[in-house]
This record gives C-alpha cells, structure tokens and sequence, in this order.
C-alpha cells in the first residue's frame, strides 16, 4: 500500500513537473518521500543505551546516525537474548503486519539471530535461528538475503560458512525458520566448499531464467595469493543442479592479481570447475590458472537497470607477507567486474581502487573488507589487518564512499575508538572491523537509509564475562561486543 | 589379524568393487551407471547416522562401562565412513580426527584464533582417565554427534567419478598403512589397527 502511494505520489509530482517545468527529478523524489514519511509508522530514533562511536568526516556532518541496538542492551519480548559477538552480515524483511524481521550473522558465535523490530523500527525481540551446534562451530560472515521479486526464489539467507569449525561452504537459512530447530542446518554443496565469506545471489533481471550465485574465497596463504571469485549458475531458483566456475583474467601477463593496474580494464572467462572439495577447487584453480586474489571478501552488484544488475563489486582484503610482494595485495583493493549481457560466463574485471598505491586515490586503505553497492555508489567497510603503515593508513576502521561514476573516493566516517575507551568500551590496539552494511531505504520507506555494524573488538562486559548467548554457543569463543547503527543521508 | 583390520580390509574391498562396477557400467543405461554412487552414497550416509546414534547414546549414559562400549560402536563407525568423508569434507574430517593438542589459527596480526580440540582423539583420552569427567566427556560427544550429523545432512556425491573413487581407496590404503601401524589416532588404547 505504501509503495503504492509512493508511486502515486511520484507519478503526480511527474505531471506537476511538466505542467510547472520547474521541478527537478530531484526534488519530485524529496516530496514524494515527504508524502510517504506522512504516512510512515517508521521513526528513526537512538534505541540503545551504547553511545555512538561512529566519527563523521567533513563533508558527511550532515549525516544523521542512530544507536540501534547493542550487546548491552535488553530486548523488551525478549530480556535474555544477548546481541552476540562479531555481528557481520545481515538482511531486512518488511512484514505484512507492519514490522521488520531482520536476520544477522553472529560471527564470532558460529551462529545467526533473528531480530524482531515493530513497525517504528525499534528492536524488541531476539532469538537464534542457526546455532553454534547447527554450524559446527563454523564462523558465519557475511551473508545475503534472497527474495522471490528481487532473485526469483526464497525468501532465503545465504551465509558464508569461513573459519573455526570446518564446515566451509554456503549455508542456506530460512529466515521464518521455527527457534526451535535452531540446531539443524542445510549447507548447498552445489556451491563448492571455500572459506566461504558470502554468496551473494545477482538479481533475476540479470540473466533471466539463471541463477547466478557469486561466492567469495577468503582463503589466507603465505605464498601464493589463494582466494578465488567463484560462480554458480542454475536455472531460475535451482541451488543443487547447477554448474560451478571461477574467474579468470584471460589478458595476456596477468598471473597475479596485482599484475592489473588500477583504471584498466581486462577480459575475464569464468572458467568451469569439476571439484567441488576444498583442496581440489584450490588445486583445479591452480592447473586452470583461475585467479587467487589475496583474500576475496564480500561481493554486491549494482543496483538499477538489468544492465546495472549484470555488474558487480568486490573487496579483496590483502595480506602483508614477503613471499606475496608482487603476487598479492598487501593493502586491499576493490574490483569491478561487468558481464556479457547474454553470458554470464564473459566479462571484464577493473580495479577500480588500488590501496597498495600509496600516493594514490585509496592510499588511505587499511583492509577493505565489506561492500554495498547502490546505483551509483559503492560503501566500503574497512577491517583494518594491523599494519598502518603510512600516516594515511594509521586509522581506525573507515568507512568510504566511491562514486561509480566520478570514480571519486570519500571518506565517510570512522570509528571512534578514542571516545570508546575514555567511556570504558574496549581499548585503542585493537581495532574494531565496521561491516554488515545494507541499504534499507526500500524497506523502510525512507531514501539514503542504511543499517551499518561494528565488531567492538576487545569491548567485554564490566564483569568479565561474555558477550554470547548461551542458546547461540554455551561454550563461547569470543567474549566481545557488537553494535548495530542506523545511518541516514547517504547518496544511493 | 584384528577384527579392526578385517574391517578396514572390507572397506577396502568394497570401495573396489564399487569402483569396478563403475567402470565396467561404461556401456549401460544411465540409471545403471547412477547406481554405484548411490550405493556409495547410502552406505557412507549409513555409517555416520550409526555414529551419531552411538555418539548420542554417550550422552545419555551415566555408566562409564557403558560410555566405554558406544564410544567404540562410534569410532568404529566413523572409521568405515572414512574413505570418503576424508575426501569429500577433508576440513571436517580433519577436525573430528584431531590430537588433542590446541589448535591455532592466524588470519592476519589482529586476527590470531586459539581453539580447543574437540573430536574422537580428545573423546577417547577424556574417557580413559584416571577419573573420567562425564560432564566433559558429554560435552564432547554431543560437538561431535552434531558435527556429524550437519556433515550428512549437507552430503551430496552427484560430482564424483571414478577417479575420485580412485583417490579415496588409494589414500585410505595409506592411511590404514600408516596411520594403523602408529596407533596414531588412537592415542590410549592403539586401537587404530
């Protein structure tokens, strides 16, 4: 109904438009948006009793950041559930009730909550949907939530099973899934075991009648540069039957990732596996000469027409090792690959964002490792390695803002670790990650709207106990707090 | 010769007619050339619901006798799906076999993970101490029982071919040749042979 009236509206302020000659597209959107707010149960509001430690940067002041929920805070429907720690990737549902359903992974828990928030967007109940059991103790990372009008299947969350207990690969999640089964699990084998940090499905008007699932490997090695851009391709809604692939740039003297320069582009094949185990994908990537990036992590396409949809983003950490100079990133850079429109298997690949280039326009980049991408924007969230090398690089975690278009790079925000430890929330050596980044203007009703999240590393409860549920892990390996925020202005 | 070897030369063998049926199902249908993967398929699902049922026993007991026996019936089935889990989830297999010595895991200088050992290794020592934890010991079961039921329920071998059938006999010749004659995964009663 909301969106009905949105369309309304705008289709009105469309006609008023011409009539008048006098107001921009622009503007129509801001009063159909004020129209829509009217009738908007959303409030955005400060719902945690945590501080904000998100730093803005000059020319974002204008920003409007709010608390949404922390590992100290207290669910009314819901008092023993505890926000766990190492929150990362996250999807927002829009019931029909009027209240939101959002599904985030507890990294550091090896498990996944279900947070309820009514219809003002305030969160009042908590529960775990996946637990550390039903994981196998395995890291969930980042994660991706597929609908049937936006994928053409689901409602399905995709996560990425990475580090800890073994089982890597794409875990499959029903978001409605009953509590109560919260220790059985489904893993998509179809999709290859990786150390895997998302899948993240391309939108149906991509490559109509496909799925295409892109998966990123957050492999670490010493030596050679091991994380490959893997591909699953099925018909429509077919996550067991399809075929797997990885990337690889087929222009000639590209061997190693940091063989690309920043700005050209390169022809890219995804070239087909016939494993689907961890040492064989990685041996079969090798003899094939598939990619290995120095750590992929998360992947998101870009918003807009079919041919915007056919794009897609991703972030590759890095690693700082000898035995990788001239192999791998050591700083991080972000990659843009565009595919064929009638192949998804053809493309090619730009990075777009060199952080190893220390006087160039990322110099500041200390380990990129989350990404949303809009229209025409680009978010990156920073989990900083620990070697601030340069001056530009000594930072706690940021998060930027690259224009698809301008190819500009901003800088956003910051995590304020300073303030952190003078109010008592953690120390200032150990940097927190920002991560879990979404845009929820869409489901909200509410334009330039995102929900943002930190791994307050380091940050334990007063008393020394632990930041984890007992019905996510009753054996906890990791005592520190997360925080969620609300982040409002942000150009999409 | 053990009951353990006769077992494991049973695997052996039984991994060998599969993989000679495959080969020799060049020239049949279809549905006849899908037939032994199945088997495979089944019989490797077959042995690790009968380890989780063993594993689950354990927590439900309060006799260390007892503990004792379905800890075997465990192992033993554990060690008949080892061919293939072994290679078609070596990460996990990896786990579930491990010493019992900490595990640690270094992502980058500000990600460095210690992880207790948990697994069959760490559930034998804890059974045969001096004076067995049952609390620990529980514990330790249900990790593992859940571990291997995810692995079932996440087991799809439509990929493999034969060649791979090939890799897991001969690797599991080399496991049983060596890890056999050192006792190695059986660190308090050598019961790897």
């Amino acid at each position: 109904m909301k969106k009905l009236i949105l369309f309304t509206a705008l289709s009105s302020m469309f006609f008023v438009s011409c009539d008048k000659d006098v107001a921009t597209t622009e503007e129509a959107l801001q009063d159909a948006n004020l129209l829509a707010k009217k009738s908007n149960s959303v409030v955005l509001a400060n719902h945690s009793i945590t501080p904000n430690f998100l730093k803005l940067k000059p020319g974002f002041k204008n920003l409007d950041v709010y608390t949404l929920l922390s590992s100290e805070d207290v669910l009314e429907q819901s008092p023993n559930f505890v926000y766990g720690s190492m929150a990362d990737g996250a999807g927002l549902i829009k019931n029909e009730n009027g209240t939101f359903t959002l599904i985030n992974n507890i990294e550091a828990d090896y498990s996944i909550a279900r947070i309820t928030l009514d219809n003002t967007f305030k969160p009042v109940h908590g529960e775990y949907i996946l637990n550390a059991e039903a994981t196998a103790s395995t890291a969930q990372c980042s994660g991706s939530l597929n609908t049937p009008e936006i994928h053409g299947f689901g409602p399905l969350y995709f996560s990425g099973g990475e580090w800890g207990g073994a089982s890597k690969g794409v875990f499959a999640v029903d978001p409605f899934k009953d509590a109560s089964m919260a220790s059985s699990a489904t893993m998509l084998t179809s999709m290859g075991q990786w150390s895997t940090e998302n899948a993240v499905t391309m939108h149906k008007n991509a490559f109509p009648g496909q799925t295409v699932v892109l998966i990123g490997d957050d492999t670490s090695d010493n030596a050679i540069p091991s994380g490959q851009l893997a591909m699953y391709v099925g018909t429509q809604g077919d996550l067991w039957n399809g075929d797997l692939y990885g990337l690889k740039v087929t222009s000639a003297g590209i061997n190693y990732e940091v063989d690309m320069t920043e700005g050209q582009t390169y022809d890219v094949q995804f070239v087909e596996y016939e494993e689907r185990t961890l040492d064989e994908l990685e041996a079969e990537s090798r003899a094939k000469g598939i990619m290995g990036f120095s750590r992929v992590e998360d992947i998101d396409w870009r918003k807009g027409s079919a041919d915007n949809n056919r794009e897609f983003f991703f972030a590759v950490t890095g690693r700082k090792r000898n035995a990788l100079l001239g192999k791998g990133t050591f700083y991080g850079r972000i990659y843009h690959v565009v595919l064929d429109e009638n192949n998804p298997t053809s493309g090619t690949i730009t990075c777009v964002l060199d952080g190893d280039k220390l006087d160039g326009k990322a110099k500041e980049f200390h380990s990129p490792d989350n990404v949303v991408v809009t229209e025409n924007y680009v978010y990156i969230q920073e989990d900083p390695n620990g070697y601030p090398d340069t001056p530009e690089k000594n930072h706690y975690a940021q998060l930027y803002e690259y224009n698809i278009n301008s190819k500009n790079l901003k800088t956003v925000l910051e995590c304020d670790q300073d303030m952190a430890a003078s109010l008592g929330y953690g120390p200032t050596n150990n940097a927190w990650e920002i991560t879990g980044m979404i845009d929820i203007s869409d489901e909200l009703a509410i334009d330039r709207t995102f929900l943002l999240i930190t791994q307050n590393h380091g940050w334990i409860p007063n008393d020394g106990s632990s930041f984890t549920d007992p019905t996510a892990n009753p054996s906890p390996d990791s005592n520190e707090g997360s925080m969620m925020y609300v982040v409002k202005g942000l150009k999409r | 010769m053990s009951i353990k070897t006769i077992k494991e030369a049973y695997i052996f063998i039984g991994l060998f007619s599969l993989l000679l049926i495959g080969c020799n199902s060049k020239d049949t249908s279809y549905a006849a050339l899908e037939l032994p993967l199945n088997q495979l398929e089944e019989n490797y699902k077959i042995h690790l619901l009968e380890a989780v049922k063993w594993l689950d026993s354990i927590e439900t007991s309060d006799n260390i006798k007892d503990v004792k026996a379905y800890n075997m019936k465990a192992r033993d089935a554990f060690k008949w799906a080892e061919p293939v889990l072994s290679y078609v989830d070596s990460e996990n297999y990896k786990s579930l076999n491990q010493p019992n010595i900490l595990k640690i895991e270094e992502e980058d200088l500000t990600d460095i993970k210690i992880k207790e050992p948990y697994g069959f290794q760490v559930l034998e020592e804890s059974i045969y101490e001096e004076v067995p934890n049952l609390e620990s010991i529980k514990k330790n079961a249900r990790l593992i029982s859940k571990r291997i039921l995810l692995i079932s329920n996440s087991t799809q071998l439509d990929y493999i071919k034969d060649y791979h059938v090939i890799w897991m006999i001969r690797d599991q010749v080399v496991r049983i040749a060596l890890t056999g004659i050192t006792g190695f995964d059986s660190p308090v009663l050598e019961r790897s042979l």
